[in-house]
């Protein structure tokens, strides 16, 4: 893990306005942002970890803790919402033991809520990964999930 | 030109719309500025109206242009502005800011009530500075016309010093802005955004954990009463505020001590002092109540009888030291004048051995001082650095060697943070703590012992790339030639391995004192760890001399007042201002001046004192507060005299105790690392029957019958020295004038006798007293930056 974290650093200079290409690099190599690191970055920059860290919370699109091995979201956009997202994101919360922002005991899956995902013709939609799940009722909830799960055990 | 308010004004380039108010004497209500910090335009309070300018812009972001018309206040203005704080004080507890009885309350209500969790009424420490309150009087703010939204976070008080209660902020953000651009910290920022913003720290991290140095600067940045002392926010408003001059480093920065029934209850920062320009570290903020307050205090003076030391009137004590001191030949006694005596109680320590006792045993209780001095003198003719604290901020290159300046001298820190920001090159040569890499661009990590083929592989560099000012190096300065000479033998190579550092480090680190020729040396005491520390004074002032003018070096005294004490003579080789004992001129000046025979033959040096003291060859040692390490017995002494603050572990031995007054309760001056000679100022009177120890030996000189010693006052003192020492009169500061001649030293390997006995002592103390102990939280602060380890090494 330290080396992917050296890996995604290294291309950038030492100029503070490459904080978050930086930020951004890391969290794709690595998933998430560590306190590893932020002090990797602060030592690079020269800058503060507190004010590294200060930069990374502002922005939603960075991560904190580390995720599971599969990204769950659920939309509820104007769309999705229209037409049962809400029951949809309900039924995944209790197939998945853990509420939108989590990851699961067993680190396989995180779950998290987005506001539409543009394809609102498919409404309500799913996607785990990079697979897209369109027109899905509560009852595919559990299937879906399954899936992957047993492709994650595999794995 | 600008109109403001209808006056037409004029203004600096680059001032901003708020600068150009201020100048003016017109008021403009603000809460995020503050002095020494870059505009930020958090709190918009100080919209102005400007003509043809679209809305309102906001004073302290707008510059100041040729012919601008500016309102800065009418009823609209006044109406938004009065908008915006009371937006503001929807989330901040504000009973106590818009309550009508608030004068009655504040007039019979002294005392803020201790309560953990601030409400509003008399519960905020902050109560007697708040500046919200200043802003909603100015605006008449009688209401508050929004739902009150309390925020509900825990309080912060695991970490030393000062509490936190982000209840109370206001996200104004001059906490972490003075953290970050004024002390280069960055030990807190803003955290998440908008309505979830909060001041903290990465991964909510204590500060402890996240490298805080607890200089305190956020505290007296803030507004509100978000961060308070813990140690003192709970006494109200002080009877008293006294300017001095702090003494727990050589520094000098200017505190104000606020003092209740007669103790010192809180020190501040003083903005307009010349060193530290309201800025302070952990041991001036926030140590010196303690220090100074413990109850164990020295309060009478103690002579030994049966045995025990026995509380005695002062007459009794200093007939007794006057009869005792009487009985001994002059090389049988020796004095140690503590660096952290005032200038007035140097003078007359050093005046009361030659002149009472006709001994030169007295040197100043400092490693750091005899072979410093020495070399200083060699070098450039003077016992002192050169350059001052703000030519460090106004340096190209700086090099900070054998000192981790973050814990002996913060203040200096924000000096190199600021040159840094000007572009200046920061090297660090020596062992380097994590938070250090991160203030400084080149790391060099050596032990002492490295440092010699270190400086010589530098000095090589630059005498080799000509990188000098050639009229300069022939024409003023001599043996230039002996040190080209001496430098041929070098290697650099060879130096890299020994050092073991990469060769091109070296070149890096001299390529900024060749890019950029005015620039800064800070040495520090890790030098003494050198096989010869003199020798190695000497090459870094030929670093200086080739680098040209107006150059700085600057020694990194631990001490508050080691320069002083050596300015005044409590040296064994020199009379006041450096004068040489030998020469039979300036003897005679003394001689003459204080109407005495004084010894002419040089006297022993503090390691010389010590040794002959375990010897048994010095019989009576007269020590004024710290030095003797504690590994050291003085049992072989007949007569041991003390002046102290608390007990110490002397007292087994010492035969006469004199309480000493600490440096808030006496009046005097004290002399820093910059050589700038500074007021002391009492804010109490000395705790019990003790005294300054000027008066001490005064006391004691009159009893032997000796004139010359009958002053009155600290001041009456300081006259006599401005009279006989070239040095303090007109209280200049020193700085390189390079019109003498300057002597260059080669490099060589000198044979010097190596002291077998290392002496550790503790980093933080005063006048011996280590303030670890006496400071509960200091305590803390030490173990958790430095593990526990606490005591520095000298040889």
């Amino acid at each position: 893990m330290k080396k992917k974290i050296e890996q995604a650093i290294k291309p950038f200079g030492k100029e503070r306005g490459n904080l978050i290409p930086i930020l951004q690099a890391v969290q794709d190599n690595n998933r998430y942002i560590s306190e590893d690191a932020i002090s990797k970055i602060a030592d690079k920059l020269k800058i503060s970890e507190h004010e590294i860290y200060g930069v990374a919370t502002f922005y939603t699109q960075f991560r904190f803790t580390k995720p599971g091995d599969h990204m769950v979201k659920v939309c509820l956009g104007t769309a999705c919402h229209v037409r049962g997202g809400a029951q949809i994101l309900d039924r995944t919360e209790k197939t998945l033991n853990i509420l939108p922002g989590e990851t699961t005991l067993d680190s396989a899956f995180s779950l998290e809520r987005v506001v539409c995902i543009g394809c609102c013709a498919l409404a309500p939609v799913m996607v785990v990964d990079d697979k897209i799940y369109p027109q899905v009722n509560s009852s595919d909830v559990g299937k879906i999930i399954a899936k992957h799960r047993s492709r994650h055990k595999k794995e | 030109m600008l109109t403001i308010d209808g006056k037409e004004v004029d203004f600096k380039e680059g001032a901003t719309v708020l600068d150009v108010a201020k100048n003016n004497g017109i008021y403009i209500p603000t809460l995020c500025t503050h002095s020494g910090l870059l505009p930020f335009g958090a709190c918009r309070l100080c919209l102005v109206r400007i003509e043809n300018m679209r809305g309102f812009p906001p004073a302290c972001t707008t510059p100041a242009a040729k012919g601008m018309k500016i309102i800065t206040n009418d009823l609209e203005l006044n109406d938004l502005r009065k908008n915006v704080l009371e937006l503001i004080l929807s989330e901040h507890p504000h009973s106590c800011i818009i309550c009508d009885q608030k004068e009655l309350c504040e007039k019979y209500n002294l005392s803020p009530t201790k309560a953990g969790r601030v409400t509003g009424c008399t519960f905020c420490p902050n109560r007697d500075h708040c500046e919200l309150k200043k802003v909603a009087e100015y605006l008449g703010i009688k209401e508050i016309r929004f739902p009150f939204t309390y925020k509900n976070f825990p309080l912060e008080r695991e970490d030393p010093f000062f509490d936190r209660d982000y209840n109370l902020c206001i996200l104004c953000g001059r906490c972490v802005r003075v953290c970050q651009e004024t002390r280069g910290i960055g030990a807190i920022s803003f955290i998440n955004r908008g309505h979830d913003t909060k001041i903290g720290t990465a991964f909510g991290k204590s500060h402890l954990d996240g490298g805080c140095q607890f200089c305190g600067a956020c505290v007296d940045a803030c507004p509100t009463g978000a961060l308070s002392a813990r140690g003192s926010k709970w006494p109200g408003v002080p009877d008293k505020v006294t300017t001095t001059t702090c003494a727990l480093c050589s520094v000098g920065c200017s505190l104000k001590l606020e003092t209740k029934w007669d103790k010192i209850m809180a020190v501040r920062p003083d903005a307009e002092g010349p060193a530290n320009q309201g800025q302070a570290c952990v041991r001036g903020r926030f140590s010196i109540p303690a220090l100074v307050n413990g109850a164990n205090r020295l309060k009478y003076p103690l002579i030994r009888q049966n045995n025990r030391l026995v509380p005695v009137t002062w007459d009794e004590a200093a007939e007794l030291a006057a009869v005792k001191l009487g009985k001994y030949l002059p090389r049988e006694t020796a004095f140690l004048a503590s660096p952290f005596l005032t200038n007035e109680a140097a003078y007359l320590l050093q005046k009361f051995a030659r002149v009472c006792l006709c001994t030169n045993n007295i040197d100043t209780a400092s490693f750091f001082s005899g072979p410093v001095i020495e070399s200083q003198i060699k070098c450039s003719g003077m016992g002192a650095g050169a350059g001052t604290i703000e030519d460090i901020a106004k340096s190209g290159w700086i090099i900070i060697i054998g000192d981790d300046l973050l814990a002996s001298h913060p203040v200096l820190t924000v000096k190199v943070n600021q040159a840094r920001k000007q572009g200046a090159a920061v090297s660090l040569i020596g062992s380097e703590r994590d938070i250090n890499s991160r203030l400084v661009d080149i790391c060099v990590s050596v032990e002492p012992s490295g440092y010699f083929p270190l400086i010589s592989g530098i000095l090589k560099i630059i005498v080799e790339k000509g990188g000098f000012d050639k009229n300069f190096v022939t024409g003023q300065c001599n043996d230039f030639d002996k040190l080209k000479n001496s430098l041929k033998k070098i290697n650099i190579k060879t130096i890299a391995g020994t050092c073991g550092i990469a060769q091109d480090l070296i070149e890096k680190l001299t390529s900024t004192i060749l890019a950029s020729g005015r620039g800064s040396i800070l040495y520090g005491p890790k030098i003494l760890e050198c096989d010869d520390p003199g020798q190695i004074i000497g090459l870094l002032f030929n670093i200086l001399l080739l680098a040209g003018s107006p150059s700085g070096i600057v020694p990194l005294r631990d001490e508050a007042n080691s320069q002083g004490v050596g300015d005044m003579g409590a040296l064994p080789n020199f009379l006041p201002g450096y004068q040489h004992i030998a020469d039979k001129d300036s003897l005679a000046v003394f001689e003459n001046s204080w109407s005495a025979k004084l010894p002419n033959k040089p006297g022993l040096s503090y390691p010389d004192i010590l040794d002959a003291a375990i010897k048994g060859s010095i019989k009576a040692l007269y020590v004024t507060g710290g030095g003797i390490p504690r590994e050291i017995s003085l049992k072989q002494l007949d007569f041991l005299a003390l002046h102290d603050i608390y007990p110490s572990p002397l007292f087994e031995t010492a035969d006469i105790v004199f309480p000493a007054a600490a440096f808030t309760e006496e009046d005097g001056t004290i002399t820093s690392l910059e050589r700038r000679v500074q007021p002391l100022y009492a804010g109490a009177n000395p705790a019990g029957m003790s005294m300054p120890d000027w008066k001490i030996i005064c006391m004691i000189a009159e009893k032997m019958n000796v004139k010359g010693f009958e002053f009155s006052s600290a001041s009456e003192v300081f006259d006599e020295i401005c009279k006989v020492n070239p040095l303090i009169s007109g209280h200049g500061i020193w700085d390189l004038k390079l019109k003498g001649k300057f002597t260059l030293t080669p490099v060589e390997k000198t044979a010097r006798p190596k002291r077998s006995i290392l002496y550790e002592k503790p980093l933080w103390h005063y006048r011996g007293v280590d303030l670890t102990e006496k400071v509960s939280d200091i305590k803390i602060l030490r173990e958790k930056i430095f593990g526990g380890q606490d005591v520095q090494g000298s040889p």
